[in-house]
């Protein structure tokens, strides 16, 4: 599903202010698994995902995902692959604080061509899923960071990806949502979901669901 | 929000149309008929002398004059001072 | 209920939801924008007006007006340059005028008093039409005046109910009766206005029989008007000519938007506007670069942003301009540009209140608006480009 060959990332690169984040990064992960980045602040796994995502472009080797080369992606093909591939969970959630929930579970469809009661038929179907259906008509500003999180979740479900990303997930939750969401993990798993998760965080270490863990230390991947 | 946006919108409409239709409705031809009869009568067809119609352009004070009225010295001259009232 | 193909449209839902949702945002430089497009569209009207009445009144106006200058002073005319002026050949419609600016020295105010020769059949049918069902043998049969508006309120608040005296050269007082008020829609050209019989207006200036003021004729071959200003000279040394043409020029330069004062107003709000503008939108621009970053993350392309920006900054550049229009179209034409009409109309003597017809220069207002559409449209647009060709991980930061 996700190939990763020779990746590395240089930040400022021909200045004097340059920096390795990766450095011969290799992996690979397969249908259905749920791969686990750990690592603590700075160990580059934030910078993988984003890779991933094709929220960045590497400064070497080659990311394909699904057969399809996406390091290299001019912008509308980016945009296309997170629109239509993929769903990434962030940290501090990234949500718009002025719409309601169910207005930001909308927000990748925009463009699909979709009309906008199918649009809102899969939002519902996707909060439900996340749990969060209660609170479509609820403004953002007025949810917790669970809450928040388990609408951020349903947004990166709402067009059905097969790659599900997540960085740092459950930094900014409490132990109980933490579980929630990994509650909400599991059941994603067991539909077929790919997920990969960029996580400090030791409640993700011994989950059953869990394929593998990957350690990062330094931007390379500790074996 | 569309109905919303298409309510306000027709909103901003109705009110162009209304000035559209004050402005195409307007009887301008009173006004002008009562100028041209007053004209008819007094031959003088400047405006009153509380409409400061004169208006230097800045910088440039050139035909100071004032061709409506040419007994009304041009301020920037010396005789405007000297002359008999 | 707008059509379903619009109400299904998703994009053109999203774009509703964020103008209502974020009018904060946009509610600063709306209120902006109108009162800036309310100044200036009102100026325009205004002048548009102003403009359009005062050309009107020129079609009746003759071609020519003679006086006579002594030391470069304009003093009465003799009534003998018009036997002369007749003789020429090409003009035709030769009279004579008396008028002339009675001041009050006590307010400092002026009337301009015009003296008309009634017993003349076309004069006295004239002023059966300016004023309905009046009886002109009372009229002629005491001292009595048509006083305009301006007159009236004057006179009023000075206690001069039913009649006023002039004071003569000679020393003497000349009472004279007020007759009747001239219509206000004619304050435009009658607001400081009297119109009294010939005599009472010579015996107030001091005119004797043989002098008018000026003398006025019309030459139809408008290509012999260089040659009878040359015979003109020619026959009198010191005659002044003033041109129909040039009066024209002055009205057109009147508050002409190209020069003087209306550039430097046109200036002002536009370097007003910008500065607010750039100020407003670096207030707003860590949180719409947030947005734009969340956008491009969940699959917006560059396109769409730009897409949903310009479609954003159009409504708003659109609704406040016409509210702008319309604000200013009521402001003047139906409430009579309260303050405003005082600075256009310049207070210089008496009160004025003249009733703006509504003229409409839609190529001007066109301007108003893409001078006021680009710079706004590329204030919104450009920092909106610059951060959504940022990664999108760093745009979030």
């Amino acid at each position: 599903m996700v190939v990763l060959e020779n990746i590395s990332k240089i930040y400022n690169e021909g200045t004097p202010q340059a920096f390795e984040a990766l450095s011969a990064i290799d992996m690979r992960v397969d249908r259905g698994e749920c791969v686990i980045l750990s690592g603590v602040s700075g160990s580059g796994k934030s910078t993988l995902l984003a890779l991933i995502a094709a929220l960045d472009k590497p400064s070497n080797g080659k990311i394909v995902v699904k057969g399809e080369l996406i390091s290299k992606l001019p912008d509308l093909h980016a945009s296309e692959y997170r629109a239509k591939r993929i769903g990434v969970v962030f940290q501090h959630f990234n949500l718009l604080e002025d719409l309601s929930v169910e207005e930001n579970v909308i927000v990748p469809l925009i463009h699909s061509g979709l009309p906008l009661p199918t649009i809102q038929e899969m939002a519902a179907k996707s909060m439900q899923r996340a749990a969060i259906g209660h609170k479509a008509a609820q403004s953002v500003k007025e949810l917790s960071g669970g809450e928040k999180q388990r609408c951020a979740i349903a947004r990166a479900l709402v067009h059905e990806p097969e790659l599900i990303l997540c960085d740092e997930p459950t930094a900014n939750l409490d132990k109980a949502n933490s579980l929630k969401f990994i509650e909400i993990l599991e059941m994603l798993h067991t539909l077929g979901k790919t997920i990969i998760v960029a996580t400090h965080d030791p409640l993700f270490e011994k989950l059953s669901f869990v394929s593998r863990v990957i350690h990062m230390e330094d931007g390379v991947i500790k074996t | 929000m569309v109905k919303e946006f298409f309510m306000f919108g027709l909103f901003v409409l109705l009110m162009a149309v209304g000035i559209v239709s004050h402005y195409m409705t307007y009887n301008a031809t009173e006004q002008a008929s009562e100028i041209s009869r007053i004209v008819s009568l007094t031959k003088l067809a400047s405006p009153s002398l509380s409409v400061a119609f004169y208006e230097p352009r800045i910088f440039l004070l050139e035909h100071a004059a004032n061709p409506a009225y040419p007994q009304m010295q041009p301020i920037n001259k010396m005789d405007f001072v000297y002359a008999k009232q | 209920m707008p059509n379903s193909k619009f109400s299904n449209n998703a994009f053109l839902h999203f774009l509703t939801l964020l103008l209502f949702k974020q009018k904060g945002k946009h509610i600063g430089a709306i209120l902006i924008s109108v009162i800036i497009i309310f100044l200036l569209s009102s100026v325009l009207f205004i002048s548009a007006s102003l403009q359009h009445t005062l050309l009107g009144t020129l079609e009746k106006q003759a071609d020519f007006t003679v006086s006579r200058v002594e030391a470069g002073r304009a003093v009465n005319t003799p009534l003998s340059w018009l036997d002369k002026i007749v003789e020429i050949n090409g003009v035709s419609r030769v009279t004579s005028r008396i008028y002339g600016r009675y001041y009050f020295a006590p307010r400092e105010k002026s009337f301009l008093i015009v003296g008309i020769d009634f017993f003349d059949e076309q004069n006295s049918k004239a002023l059966q039409k300016l004023s309905q069902g009046i009886n002109l043998k009372r009229f002629l049969s005491t001292p009595n005046m048509l006083i305009g508006k301006g007159v009236q309120a004057f006179l009023n608040a000075h206690y001069y109910k039913k009649s006023f005296s002039f004071k003569t050269p000679q020393g003497s007082f000349k009472k004279v009766n007020i007759y009747r008020t001239l219509p206000s829609q004619s304050d435009l050209i009658a607001n400081d206005m009297i119109i009294m019989p010939i005599d009472l207006a010579r015996e107030i200036f001091g005119l004797g029989e043989a002098d008018a003021t000026d003398i006025t004729f019309n030459v139809p071959n408008g290509a012999e008007w260089d040659n009878i200003i040359a015979k003109l000279h020619l026959l009198f040394y010191d005659v002044r000519v003033v041109e129909k043409r040039e009066v024209r020029k002055a009205y057109e330069n009147l508050y002409n938007y190209k020069g003087g004062l209306f550039l430097i107003l046109y200036l002002i709000a536009m370097v007003t506007f910008m500065l607010i503008l750039y100020q407003r939108y670096s207030m707003v621009y860590s949180t719409e670069r947030k947005e734009i970053g969340i956008l491009r993350a969940v699959g917006w392309s560059i396109k769409d942003i730009l897409k949903l920006k310009l479609y954003e900054t159009i409504i708003v550049v659109f609704v406040s301009f016409v509210f702008g229009v319309i604000l200013a179209y009521l402001y003047v034409f139906v409430w009579g540009a309260p303050v405003l009409n005082q600075i256009f109309l310049g207070g210089a003597n008496l009160s004025n209140h003249v009733v703006f017809v509504p003229v409409i220069h839609f190529g001007l207002l066109g301007s108003i608006f893409l001078f006021y559409a680009v710079p706004f449209l590329a204030a919104v647009l450009i920092p909106a480009w610059k951060i959504a060709v940022t990664p999108p991980k760093e745009a979030m930061l």
